[in-house]
């Protein structure tokens, strides 16, 4: 099926990839980071008894916060270093 | 929402404030620069980082979303920290794609996410397939706002709880299309600034009201461990290993699904330079700890000194312990009358800006590119217009028509299984050169069936609309990427073998000549 021009966009053909700043490798270690944090945050290894309290809330839900936290940094840190203004 | 109905004076402040929306809407088409798409969808490509990231918090955050998640903590327990994951997720996601798309966008003047597939793809199967059910999964998230905005208006007012919601919805729905057909998504970003603000100062506020009115943080935990021991509903205990892939499924689903919402790809879009979005990216990553915290917070409050809430009666446990607070103080009272304000704004402008996507989308990928691909961007925006006017009086109908089909809007609430399936498309064209456009619409095609007959066909091995505790959407990712994948790497090797063959054949025609 041969397309039309949308209104509004300058076609030419082939030109819409972008360049990318990061290398594939940097992609997949990032990825690896945000799984395991989410490995650590997702309290699944937690014992089912751990009833106790930090900061008002029970461990392991605090647990799942600070990994959670150590994720948002994380994410600040890689906005900074892969997309610098 | 179950609150004390207000009174004469109360109800003065929430008109003025919701009218003067409609002021916000009038200077902000005052400020447009020229009659074209870019101006009336992205607000001329000219959004700075303050109103951008209070617009990206603002949709993301909807007023609804206040009520329904502690409803949830209340329903499960703790264990809906995995909350604070999801929404997390989303931004996390963004990192991997909005930067290169907003690159992109600039140089080729993108308005809406099609733009894009059919730059890159030209495959007019997958820009439509993608725009129908990008519109679809949007429509389904304007009725459910739309749906809140009346249940809000039900507890707000003393008359008849039916003509309540259909004045509600009637009266919001109006007051919103009216203020962003007049300012487009600059009006939209406008009011969500304003109302960004005044629900972060209302929610600290209200916290602070709810440690007053219940006690601390502590008692209430330890109150809910205790019954949790005494009666053994699990509500305090950590998640089990259906709950953990329950937990892993949901940010997955809603980290990929919300990151391709239209209307937050649109504000990509919309960001002045590649600065502002970075900062806004950065800057939303820890939002999930401002909003998600106050909820968890308050749900946990709720389900400590709240009781005899059960299944989407539940969703009132916020509406009650602001009724205590309302109840309290002339200052608790005021405090609500502005938190109602701002939570009702707040879901009028996550409405509208899932109105405006639409809209764009039907004139501009629809009309524009199908009905009259020759029509200037002045006639494309005025047909945009009069499709959210249209639209808009269809969903209302709608949304008064499912009032009491609660159960109905949970089944039809397909959106993220929907929106998930554009994850090839987005994420791995965005990255990929060799992706293909006929396999990556196969397979988008391929996943969204999938995901539908998962959802709502007869399986002995579904349950709860999930498979072994994941999404449907996900499930039918795997074939949707593994379509894309191999068709795209068959078709570069058929048409590589055919270049080859063409050259030897010149090659040889050369010889003997």
């Amino acid at each position: 099926m041969s397309a039309r021009p949308i209104p509004g966009v300058r076609r030419c053909r082939g030109a819409a990839y972008p360049e990318v700043d990061s290398s594939h490798l940097s992609v997949i270690a990032r990825i690896a980071v945000y799984f395991l944090l989410l490995a650590i945050g997702i309290p699944w290894y937690w014992p089912e008894d751990g009833g106790r309290i930090v900061l008002g809330l029970p461990a392991w839900v605090l647990a799942a916060v600070l990994a959670g936290l150590a994720a948002a940094l994380y994410t600040a840190w890689c906005m900074r270093r892969e997309h610098p203004p | 929402m179950e609150l004390l109905p207000l009174g004469p004076l109360a109800w003065t402040v929430v008109i003025a404030y919701l009218g003067s929306l409609i002021g916000v809407g009038y200077i902000a088409r005052r400020a447009r620069r020229d009659d074209t798409l870019a101006d009336f969808y992205l607000g001329g490509r000219g959004i700075g980082f303050a109103v951008l990231f209070l617009t990206l918090f603002a949709t993301t955050y909807s007023g609804n979303t206040f009520f329904a998640f502690t409803g949830s903590i209340y329903r499960q327990g703790f264990v809906f920290i995995y909350s604070l994951h999801f929404m997390l997720a989303i931004v996390v996601v963004y990192q991997f794609f909005a930067p290169a798309l907003k690159r992109l966008a600039d140089r080729r003047g993108y308005v809406t996410p099609v733009d894009y597939l059919q730059d890159r793809y030209d495959s007019r199967l997958l820009s439509v397939s993608c725009a129908l059910v990008m519109c679809v999964a949007l429509s389904n998230y304007l009725v459910a706002q739309l749906m809140a905005m009346g249940r809000a208006m039900e507890g707000l007012a003393t008359v008849d709880p039916a003509v309540a919601f259909a004045f509600g919805v009637i009266v919001l729905a109006l007051i919103m299309v009216i203020y962003g057909t007049l300012g487009g998504l600059r009006a939209v970003a406008w009011t969500d600034t304003i109302q960004g603000v005044l629900l972060l100062l209302g929610l600290a506020a209200l916290l602070a009201m709810l440690f007053r009115q219940f006690g601390s943080l502590e008692q209430a935990t330890r109150l809910i461990q205790a019954r949790d021991a005494a009666a053994g509903s699990g509500l305090a205990a950590p998640p089990n290993a259906a709950q953990a892939r329950e937990w892993l499924s949901y940010v997955l689903v809603v980290g990929f699904g919300a990151a391709l919402y239209p209307h937050a790809i649109q504000r990509v879009y919309a960001a002045r330079s590649m600065a502002v979005l970075n900062r806004s990216i950065a800057w939303m990553a820890f939002m999930p700890f401002v909003a998600i915290g106050f909820i968890f917070v308050a749900g946990t409050m709720g389900l400590a000194h709240v009781e005899g809430l059960s299944g989407p009666a539940a969703d009132q446990v916020l509406g009650r312990m602001m009724q205590e607070v309302q109840l309290a103080s002339v200052f608790g009272y005021w405090l609500v009358v502005l938190l109602i304000c701002a939570v009702l704004a707040a879901m009028m402008s996550t409405a509208d800006s899932a109105l405006l996507s639409i809209s764009s989308m039907v004139s501009k990928d629809i009309y524009g590119a199908i009905v009259r691909p020759d029509a200037t961007e002045g006639q494309l925006t005025r047909v945009g217009k009069l499709c959210s006017w249209i639209l808009l009086a269809l969903l209302v109908g709608l949304a008064i028509a499912l009032r009491e089909q609660a159960s109905l809007i949970q089944i039809i609430d397909r959106k993220f299984d929907l929106l998930v399936q554009m994850v090839p498309a987005f994420m791995l064209g965005m990255r990929w050169k060799g992706l293909r456009g006929g396999p990556t619409a196969a397979g988008f095609l391929v996943g969204v069936a999938l995901s539908l007959m998962l959802a709502f066909g007869d399986f002995p091995f579904v349950s709860g609309a999930k498979v072994a505790g994941f999404h449907p959407g996900l499930v039918a990712l795997i074939p949707n990427l593994a379509i894309a994948v191999a068709g795209s790497v068959l078709l570069s090797r058929k048409l590589r073998a055919r270049a080859d063959s063409l050259e030897t054949t010149s090659l040889y025609r050369s010889e003997r000549t």
